[in-house]
Formats: C-alpha cells, structure tokens, sequence
C-alpha cells in the first residue's frame, strides 16, 4: 500500500486541545497520585522515601481508615437511594400533564443548580439548635450537626437533594420514553393501576434507572463541599468520608503519601463497583 | 371504583328508557367528574406538597435573607419576617467583597464553558467525521476519564500547579477544566445522527474542516451547544474543592469560596451569610430556569436513551 | 363471545368538535365488522370507546345485554390489538402471552398452557424466551394476536393492525386473520383505512366519513350498491367511474343521456336505456333533471362484449381518448380523457388501443349506479 507512507496527521490537531489538558491534569496526575502513594512525603509533597505499599499497610491496619470506610459506605447508600427515591417520586408526580405542571417540573429539577456550599450553610442554619426551623417545626431539641448519631445523616439527606434534581430529570426522560399505548393494552388487558406501574412503568424505567444509580454512586463517593462546611468530618470522626479524609491527610496534616494511597483504594472501589455494575446489567434486564 | 360501575351495569338488551337512560347518565357523568376532579385534586396537592418540600431550604433561605437579625432569635416559629429588609444583603456585599467573587466567578465559569465546548466539538469532530490510526483507542482513552474521580487527581495537581507557580491565579482555575469526556460523548452523540455524506459533500464543495465544523456543524448542534453551556456553566460556578485549594487571596476567591467567609454561627451574621448565598444562588438558579429547556432537550435527545 | 350494540353513539371533545356522530350499530355474536374510512374519519375512536379507551359523550353502548358505558375498560373482557402492537417491552414473548391471565390470578399451569397452546398455533413457541425489540415485524404482530386470543375475550378490537407491515407480509396476514376468525368465531370489530382489507377480511363493513357512518352493509352489497358517491369512489381499486349526465325519455323509455360535446366521427347513440326499479325512479323524480352515474371499471366493455352480453342496443357508445394503457396480463387497464377524473376502464387483454387513440364503450345498464346531484345519494337507496 503507497498511502500507509504518508499518514495524515491533521485529524490529531482536533484532538490536541482536549488530549493536552486530559494528559497534564488527569493522566499525569493520576499516574503521579499512584507513585505518591507509594513514598513518604515532605511538606513539599515531595516524594522523600520509597516505602513500597507501606502507606496502604498503614492505613489497612488503622481505626480511622476503617471508620472512614464505613462511613463513607453509609454515606454513599443513604444518598443513592434518597436522591433516586425522592427523583422517582417527583417524576412520577409530574409525569402526567396538568395545570402548573412546568413550574413543578422546574422546582423538582432546581437543586441540581445549587452549589453544594451554598446548601450547606442554609442547612446549616435549618438544622441550628436554637434558630433551627427543623427543631422548631418537630418541637426537638436536637443538635442535629453535632450529634454523632444525626450528623451522617443531615449531611447525607442534604447531599440526596441535592442529587434529586438531575435524578428528576433522568427519570422524566425515562418515563417519556415509555410507549403510552403499552398501558392502554394493560388497561384492555384488566390491569389496575397499581399493576401498571409494577409491571410497566418500573420496569420501563430500568435501563435509565441503571445509568442513574451508577452515576449516583460515583457522584456519592465525591461529595466534599457540604462535608467540610457542615462538620468537618466531625464530629467524633462520625462524618470523616475518604474525599474529607483524603483531604485532611494531604492539606492539614500534609502525609501526601498517605492521602494519595487513599485516593488510589477510592478509585480502585469505585472502578470496581462500576465494572460489577456493568456486568450486572450485561446479565439483567436488557433491551 | 370499578365495583360501583358494576353495580350500574344494566341489563335487558337495548331497552332501557329515556328517562332510565338520562337519570343513569347524570348520575354517572356527575360521578365520572367527580372522580376525575378528585384524581386532578390529590394530583395538584401531592405536587404542591412535595414541591413545597423540594423548595423549602431555598424558600427558607429567602425569607431568614429579609429577616433582621433580631427577629431571628426567638422561640415562637418564624417562618416569616415580621418586617423584611434588605440590610442583610447591603451588609453581606459591605463585610465581603462579593462583587469581585462574583465577577472571579463569571470569568472563571465563562472561560470553562466557552473552552469545553470548542474542544469538546474538536475532539466529537475527528471522533465522528475522520478516520485515523489509533481511534479506537483514543477514544476509549477519553471515556475511561470519566471513572477516574476527581479526588484520584487533585493532590497531585495541586502540587504540579503549585510546583509551576500558577497558584492564586484564573489560569489554575479554568485550564483543568478546560475540556471533558462527557462533553465529547455528548457531542459525538449528536454528530454520529448526521450521515458521513454531510461531511463527504461539504469536502467535495471544498469546505475545509474548519469551516464544516463552525458554518455546518455548529448551527446543526445547538440543542446540545445549549445544554452543555447550561450544565457547564452551573458545574463550574458551583465548583467547590478546586477553587478552595488554589485560591488564597480575596481578588482570585470564587463566590462559593468567598461566601464561607460569612459563615461563622453567631447571631449577628446568620441572616447576613444567608443574604449571601441567596445572592449567589441566584445566577445559577437564573441559569438554570432559562436555559431549562435547552438542558433537557439536548441531554436527552442524543445521550441518553432508554 | 359477545354481541355489541351501538346506539345514537357520539363522542365530543371538550372544545365542542364532534368526531363521532350518531354511531347505529347492531354487532351479532361471531360477525367480523371492519370499519373503514380516510384518517381522522373517526373510525379509531368509535373502537376506542368500545374498548373503553375514551369516553362516550352520548348514547349507548350495550354489550352482551348490558349497558356497559360506564364500565371500566379492564372489565369489559375485550382484548386490543394495536397498530403498534403495544408489546410490553421489559417481558418476553411468554411474558407478554401470559400478561393479562397473570394479573386475572390463573394458576401457573394454567397460564404455561395456555401460552403454549397459543404459540404453537401461532407458530411463534421458538420466540417464547426472546424480548420484542428481537423480533420482525411479522413476529411481533403475532405476538400481539397471540395476546389478544388467549384470554379468550368477549371480542376482538383491532386497530389497523397490519399498517406497518410491507405489502407481502400484509397479504399473508390479512389470511390468517380470516383463517383466526373461522377457527374462533370470536365477535371481531377491525379498523383499517385499507378498502382491500376491508373488502377480504369483513363480514360487514363499516364506511365511515367525518364521523359518521356512510353505509354499513355486506361486501358484496357495498360494492354493488354503494350507498352515495363517497363509497362509490372509497371502495373498489380503481374507483368507480362517476359521470354527469341527464335523465330523459326516449321511445317511452327512461334514458341517461350523457352530458357529452357530440364528436362527429363517432355514431355512438350517447343514451343508456333504463329498465326495472331504477327507470321507475329516475322517471317519477328526476325526470329532465342532471344526475351522476355510477359504474365500475370492469362493468365498462368493447362492443363485441356489450353484443354478446344483449346490452349493445340498450347503451350508448361512449367515445373517449387513451391517456395512458396498462398491460396487467389479464386484463388492460385504459384511462380515458375525462373533464376532472380519470376515467377508467378495465377491459378483456385482447384489447389493442394505444395512448393516443379513440375508443368506443359500451356500458352495463344492469350495473349502473345513479347517485342524486346534490345529496350524492344513491338514488335507489
């Protein structure tokens, strides 16, 4: 063949842009972030000593580490399933057209536009012991953010509704796509209207349901925001999930080395989780 | 419900009289609005209910926002202020300088969007429309990023940065953010719909690349230029970790940054910091409700299928 | 199995626009009544409202004896087959079959064989395990028909059933849907825009126009008899030519006279000599008034034809230029100048003319059709 020569290299320069940035700020990066993990760092971040998987040992025989693990896994199942609870739910309700329905549709898809932070200080104040509107409303006296029994789950309810929003969107898309003259058989069929949604709508929804959970999980394990707004991994460590923990490590305590294995076993848990994910789907349901 | 119909069932092959037959149908009819009316009803307040719970963090915000801070410390339930006010949002852009946040702000989030949508189409161009070695690859590459949290990264490109002496600037806060996978995937979703004919004709009429890709391409995308600008736009001026890391000086902090610096508990700037992030909430928000249309449209027409 | 009676049946939409109006329709157990008409004839909504899909404004709906207006559709026992076929796309072939015996609670063994009776006599027990977006066209309209006979229902509602299949699979359905019928004899109510399926698969049909019903009669009868010129035209391929012409008298018989410029080369007698109930009624009401006439492409002949068929003296010779010829093997197929419409002819295969050419026609009196200038009424009717 004459053309293999020459080989064309304009279609590269269209890449360039992206290829350099994802080259310099991810690929290093991560590369860079796995050599860390295997050094004790200065306070530079300069890798001073090799230690072999020393920082990994360290961490896999810690409390803190485990504890951080745990909460994180709490963490994680209590925002998946708040936030496609909560979008399935307001989907639903506005799934069928009626007066006002746009105006619900944007409130229920709002939170995605709001920054983390700025949710959190308003939760911040929400959940206020004495200025609070939630002890006020439930006549509680609660310190809700300085409780360890509470804090996990006010950070993990906030980070839901926040999640809720594009979770709505998601689920609406999904619902739309579902063929409306399916439930007109059902109903010729003899099914009610609570076997319709079993049997039709759910599953219906499974393929965008599936894409939604993964995305959730993933988006779970990096909250960070509200975290270190709201209680700082406190209290009593009762928050302190491996992005915080992570972040501790590197910019407090400067053990870069240390917070780099963290980030690698976060990456290998949420890889892992994905790749089990996708062949779950590959077995289950498909269409 | 169905129960009720049955009891109305008649029987006597087509005989029933005119006025059997209209008595029944008022009847009926009068319960069929009835139940339908009902259906609207519960439908119309389940949604008012739950939007109002959605909204309530938001709407609370508002209205501690106009509250003096003296109304605020009470034990009795005030969910709104007696006599609203706008010192908080006078004293919240007094005590910090949030203009210049939300001005850090705008540039940064403006150069992200502006920056991942013309790599973004570069890259969905010769993903889509050209044919070189190593494609594949490339392109798995690319897709592979998304699984790669952000917090795998961020240490060491904090140290790099901080190495190349960029910290503290608006380069360190845009040039990371410069392009993304999901932006690509976007795109090239969208292209991938236009036959290789659009393409192969432009050449033959002697488009350039270039050319094909801002005259042809671009207005033949909007829907998903929209969406990416809206989602972009809303991502990076929530963005949070980043700024917080590299950003040290008042002229270069973003709002979401700057806004924590109200954030302390006591009595007096409760209401303020809330003034505040009501301030800053409302741009994404405004955003948001413009540009509503154009996110779902273009999100869901090309990416995402069930 | 049912009998379903339509009585004074309107639907109206909320903005006042009626779509069905003054429905009458008397269905006997085992019949199978297609309804048919252009789009948007209301032929789909009357069978929605059957099936309990939309409501019904006004009149009555009696099935079995009972007045079933308000009767929810998932307690009327019928079962739906829908243009789209309205698979369940999550569940399999079997999935779907079982459906609607699932949700009525029938014991699993009942359900297994039930569905396996059904797909072996569909020919589809090979797809059981497949999921429909895996199956043709074809496939998938079984799947659906499949669905719809093994509850054994009170009737069967189809709505356009076989529009999305190309033309052959169409034909080949279109038989087995008769075979069906005759294996069953489940009451049938079938919507099509598809003249021919109407023709081949009904034992009434249903003409239906803007919402109301034009005729509804045997095949054979519509065809034959068709109720005004708009079934004239909606049934038969090609349609039945329609020509103006004058009622007169002639030796003191009733004759047409065809509103025709007289063209000297030709002798044509250019009047169609009447007999039966149809020159009494053209001479005691339309007596030197302008009709239409009526008459099917194939009821049109050559004069070797109209002589050995007796008619000959009795018909006008009707001159017109070929536009265009069509060989079709069995027959040739002219379209013959006219003022507006094609006028067409259906004629042995010895015929020779070619575009160009002049012809002389001779038609069928016993099969002419004479329809009211203003009402388009078939006047015998």
């Amino acid at each position: 063949m004459k053309t293999t020569g020459r080989m064309n290299v304009s279609p590269y320069f269209y890449l360039i842009p992206s290829l350099l940035v994802f080259a310099v700020f991810l690929f290093y990066p991560f590369f860079k972030t796995i050599y860390l993990s295997l050094f004790k760092t200065d306070k530079m971040g300069q890798a001073k000593l090799f230690v072999g998987f020393g920082n990994y040992a360290e961490l896999l025989s810690s409390a803190t580490f485990w504890n951080s693990l745990k909460v994180t896994w709490v963490f994680v199942v209590i925002v998946v399933f708040g936030g496609m609870f909560l979008g399935l739910v307001t989907a639903v309700l506005c799934n069928k057209a009626f007066p006002g329905i746009r105006v619900f549709s944007t409130a229920y898809a709002l939170p995605m536009a709001i920054a983390s932070s700025s949710a959190a200080m308003i939760f911040q104040i929400m959940l206020h012991p004495a200025v609070g509107i939630v002890n006020k409303l439930t006549g509680l006296d609660i310190n809700w953010l300085n409780d360890p029994n509470t804090a996990l789950y006010c950070v993990a309810i906030l980070t839901a509704w926040l999640n809720s929003g594009i979770n709505f969107l998601y689920f609406s898309a999904g619902l739309g796509n579902i063929d409306e003259t399916i439930y007109e058989r059902a109903s010729v069929d003899g099914a009610n209207g609570i076997q319709k949604f079993f049997s039709l709508t759910l599953p219906g929804l499974s393929p965008i349901m599936f894409y939604t959970f993964v995305v959730n999980i993933i988006q779970a394990f990096q909250s960070f925001g509200q975290i270190k707004i709201l209680t700082e991994g406190g209290p009593n460590e009762s928050t302190n999930v491996i992005v915080y923990s992570i972040y501790r490590d590197a910019f407090f305590n400067y053990r870069f080395g240390s917070a780099a294995a963290q980030s690698v076993i976060l990456f290998i848990i949420i890889m892992l989780i994905t790749l089990v994910m996708f062949r779950l789907e590959k077995k289950g349901v498909k269409y | 419900m169905s129960r009720m119909a049955d009891s109305m069932t008649i029987s006597g092959n087509g005989n029933i009289s005119r006025e059997e037959l209209q008595k029944l149908r008022e009847m009926m009819n009068s319960r069929a609005l009835a139940k339908r009316r009902m259906r609207t009803g519960l439908r119309a307040a389940a949604n008012v209910m739950m939007a109002f719970v959605v909204l309530l963090p938001l709407l609370y915000a508002v209205s501690i926002a106009f509250m003096p801070s003296s109304e605020l410390f009470t034990t009795e339930l005030n969910l709104l202020p007696k006599h609203p006010t706008i010192d908080n949002f006078v004293d919240a852009c007094r005590n910090i300088p949030l203009l210049r946040f939300v001005l850090n702000s705008f540039i940064m989030a403006g150069f992200i969007t502006v920056g991942q949508i013309i790599s973004c189409s570069l890259a969905a161009f010769a993903f889509s429309f050209l044919e070189f070695k190593g494609k594949g690859i490339l392109f798995m590459l690319v897709m592979a990023t998304m699984m790669v949290p952000g917090e795998a990264t961020i240490i060491s490109n904090y140290l790099t940065v901080g190495n190349l002496g960029l910290l503290d600037t608006y380069a360190v806060l845009i040039i990371p953010y410069l392009t993304s996978a999901m932006g690509i995937f976007l795109f090239r979703q969208f292209y991938m719909t236009f036959p290789v004919v659009l393409y192969e004709s432009a050449k033959l009429d002697g488009c350039s690349n270039l050319r094909f890709i801002v005259k042809i391409l671009t207005p033949l995308t909007k829907s998903a230029i929209g969406a990416m600008a809206v989602y972009t736009f809303i991502n990076a001026w929530n963005m949070y970790m980043w700024p917080l890391l590299v950003t040290g000086s008042d002229s270069m902090r973003t709002v979401q940054i700057g806004i924590s610096m109200l954030n302390s508990v006591d009595a007096q700037s409760i209401t303020l910091m809330i003034a505040g992030v009501v301030l800053i909430i409302i741009p994404s928000i405004s955003i948001f409700i413009i540009g509503q249309k154009q996110l779902i449209r273009g999100m869901f027409s090309g990416a995402v299928k069930g | 199995m049912a009998d379903i009676l339509l009585k004074n049946v309107c639907k109206k939409f909320d903005n006042g626009r009626s779509v069905v109006d003054d429905f009458n329709l008397n269905i006997a157990d085992k019949e199978f009544i297609v309804f048919v008409g252009p789009s948007g004839c209301g032929k789909s909504t009357t069978l929605r409202m059957i099936a309990g899909l939309e409501d019904i404004s006004e009149g009555e709906l009696w099935i079995d004896g009972q007045l079933c207006n308000y009767v929810e559709a998932r307690e009327r026992g019928m079962s739906m087959v829908f243009q789209n076929y309205a698979l369940y796309p999550n569940m399999t072939v079997y999935g779907n079959l079982a459906f609607a015996l699932k949700i009525r609670k029938y014991p699993k063994q009942e359900v297994d064989k039930r569905v396996h009776e059904v797909a072996r006599s569909l020919e589809i027990e090979h797809l059981l395990k497949r999921r429909p977006s895996d199956l043709s066209g074809g496939q998938k309209q079984r799947v659906a028909i499949g669905s719809a006979i093994i509850r054994k229902p009170k009737a069967f509602l189809m709505d356009e059933p076989l529009s999305n299949l190309d033309a052959k699979l169409r034909t080949q359905m279109r038989v087995e849907f008769a075979k069906l019928h005759k294996a069953l004899g489940t009451t049938t109510i079938y919507v099509t825009h598809d003249q021919t399926e109407a023709m081949t698969l009904g034992t009434r049909i249903v003409v239906m126009k803007d919402g109301k019903v034009q005729q509804a009669d045997t095949p054979e009868r519509i065809y034959r008899y068709p109720a005004n010129r708009f079934v004239a035209e909606f049934i038969g391929s090609p349609p039945m030519n329609i020509l103006e012409c004058c009622v007169g008298q002639e030796n003191g018989q009733t004759v047409l006279l065809l509103d025709e410029e007289y063209d000297s080369r030709f002798s044509g007698k250019r009047r169609i000599y009447l007999k039966g109930t149809l020159a009494k009624c053209l001479f005691h009401r339309y007596m030197g008034k302008k009709v239409l006439m009526g008459i099917r492409p194939e009821d049109v002949c050559e004069y070797e034809e109209a002589v050995s068929g007796g008619f000959a003296d009795s018909c006008a010779g009707f001159t017109k230029r070929v536009k265009l010829r069509e060989v079709l093997g069995s027959e040739v197929v002219l379209y013959l100048e006219d003022k507006e419409k094609n006028f067409v002819a259906r004629l042995k295969p010895e015929n020779k003319n070619q575009a160009g050419d002049f012809v002389e026609l001779f038609f069928n009196p016993e099969k002419i059709q004479v329809f009211d200038k203003d009402t388009e009424e078939n006047v015998l009717l």
